[in-house]
């Protein structure tokens, strides 16, 4: 097995918008369309903690990454940290996060590190 | 910290306390703010009968009749999967910069347009219907319920909190079930609901008076029936109801100021065009086209209304209730542009 193969996790919740989720406890976002990627010097989870998640947790599975998929999910993780940390200022604001302080909670979890 | 969830997903025939409908694909937790499940006791009392005793009588288990009700804000991916609950599976195209929505925009790859087009199905006896399994995680009580059709659900959008639905309707199943060890996964904060700010009716009567709100109710008839098929204590199938007629779709329209327009579309019942276009702040995936929630009524009428009584006020409004009805078919046509692929 090469070193250099990365991994990630990928959400299949059924019929799940093609946008980022939160999935509380696990840091980050994770969608239905592109892996979240763990294992790597940067990344939020550990393989082991990934692989661990993938099995306790009934809508993440660990999948390979080819190489030149790494790129956009770099991409689309950054995009949507930078969305993420909007979205909850937004909802601060506007008080959806006050209504729903859970949900506000894990968003600021996922975040985490982010911020 | 409360945690908690519902998960839906669309049966393939309403589900009862025996049966195993197969589920959809598609699964949603929505973004609750509230879900009140009722198993609806209605236990057998016997104090009308004769036995010489002066106190109650022990009741005994005789009848369940669930419902449910759920608050929830107007999501993009949420409204889309009530709107396939209340009014039957939607006509679902992937976008690819040619079809278009019922603003006239060109619908571009990557999303998707979800379009429910009166008459509403399902075709056939019976109306769609959901299995909820709702987590009281915190108290670790899971609930179960089976057969839940959407009789009533409402959108309202009010200047502060967001595009607000309220759903409702009878069930056949609602009961403890052992955890299901599901993990709930809710679209990030990034995805806001439809808001105040992102509603406009750019088609609407010609001449009517401005606007003060806009609200909308769609009547789905159904009722649940114990049809004797199974030994139950619970209704058995979920019907489209006999009384009740059709799917309705109707509203309230206040205005800020009485219009003579108005009196007189009333008074004649005079049918118009009503486009209501929720377009949001946020971009659908990777395009630049923004998730939208769209209704047309293409003969809309005022059923009722008044204006304000006159009184020493610098500003009289006048408000009224509206329906959308045809003299053929057609009559309502909603359209949400999303990033969800499908609804079933």
């Amino acid at each position: 097995m090469s070193s250099k193969k990365r991994y990630g996790l990928i959400l299949t919740l059924g019929g799940a918008p093609a946008s980022p989720h939160v999935i509380s406890p696990l840091p980050g976002y994770y969608r239905p369309d592109v892996p979240h990627l763990v294992g790597g010097l940067e990344d939020d989870l550990t393989l082991e903690e990934a692989k661990a998640a993938a099995k306790d947790i009934d809508i993440l599975e660990l999948v390979e990454v080819p190489e030149h998929k790494e790129g956009e999910a770099e991409e689309v993780a950054a995009a949507d940290v930078e969305a993420g940390r909007n979205g909850l200022q937004e909802a601060r604001k506007d008080g959806r996060a006050g209504d729903a302080p859970s949900r506000a909670k894990d968003e600021a979890a996922a975040l985490k590190g982010d911020e | 910290m409360p945690t908690g969830y519902a998960r839906l997903a669309f049966e393939t025939f309403p589900g009862n306390e025996v049966n195993t409908p197969t589920l959809s694909t598609k699964k949603l937790f929505p973004p609750l703010q509230s879900f009140q499940p009722t198993r609806g006791e209605a236990p057998l009392d016997r104090d009308d009968e004769l036995r010489n005793t002066d106190e109650p009588l022990a009741i005994v288990p005789e009848s369940y009749s669930p419902t449910w009700e759920m608050n929830v804000r107007a999501y993009p991916d949420t409204i889309a999967f009530l709107l396939a609950l209340a009014l039957g599976p939607p006509t679902t195209t992937a976008g690819n910069g040619v079809i278009t929505d019922l603003s006239g925009a060109a619908v571009p790859t990557g999303a998707y347009r979800h379009r429910f087009s009166a008459p509403f199905g399902p075709s056939g006896a019976y109306p769609n219907t959901v299995q909820g399994d709702i987590g009281y995680s915190d108290q670790g009580v899971y609930l179960k319920g089976k057969g839940l059709a959407c009789s009533d659900l409402t959108i309202d959008t009010p200047e502060q909190g967001g595009a607000a639905i309220k759903a409702n309707g009878p069930g056949l199943f609602l009961d403890e079930q052992s955890n299901p060890s599901l993990s709930p996964a809710f679209e990030a904060l990034s995805i806001p609901p439809f808001f105040r700010g992102n509603l406009t009716l750019p088609t609407n009567l010609a001449g009517t008076g401005q606007t003060q709100d806009f609200g909308l109710a769609i009547n789905n008839p159904v009722e649940a029936a114990r049809t004797l098929g199974v030994p139950s204590l619970y209704p058995d199938t979920m019907f489209k109801a006999n009384s009740g007629g059709p799917i309705v779709v109707s509203g309230t329209i206040p205005k800020e100021i009485i219009d003579s327009q108005d009196l007189q579309a009333l008074k004649s019942a005079t049918g118009f065009e009503l486009l209501a276009s929720w377009v949001s702040t946020a971009t659908i995936a990777a395009t630049s086209f923004p998730y939208k929630l769209l209704f047309k009524a293409a003969n809309a009428q005022y059923t009722d209304g008044t204006p304000e009584a006159l009184q020493a006020k610098r500003r009289l409004g006048a408000s009224y209730g509206w329906k959308s009805t045809t003299t053929s078919s057609g009559s309502s046509t909603f359209d949400v542009i999303n990033a969800t692929a499908s609804y079933t």
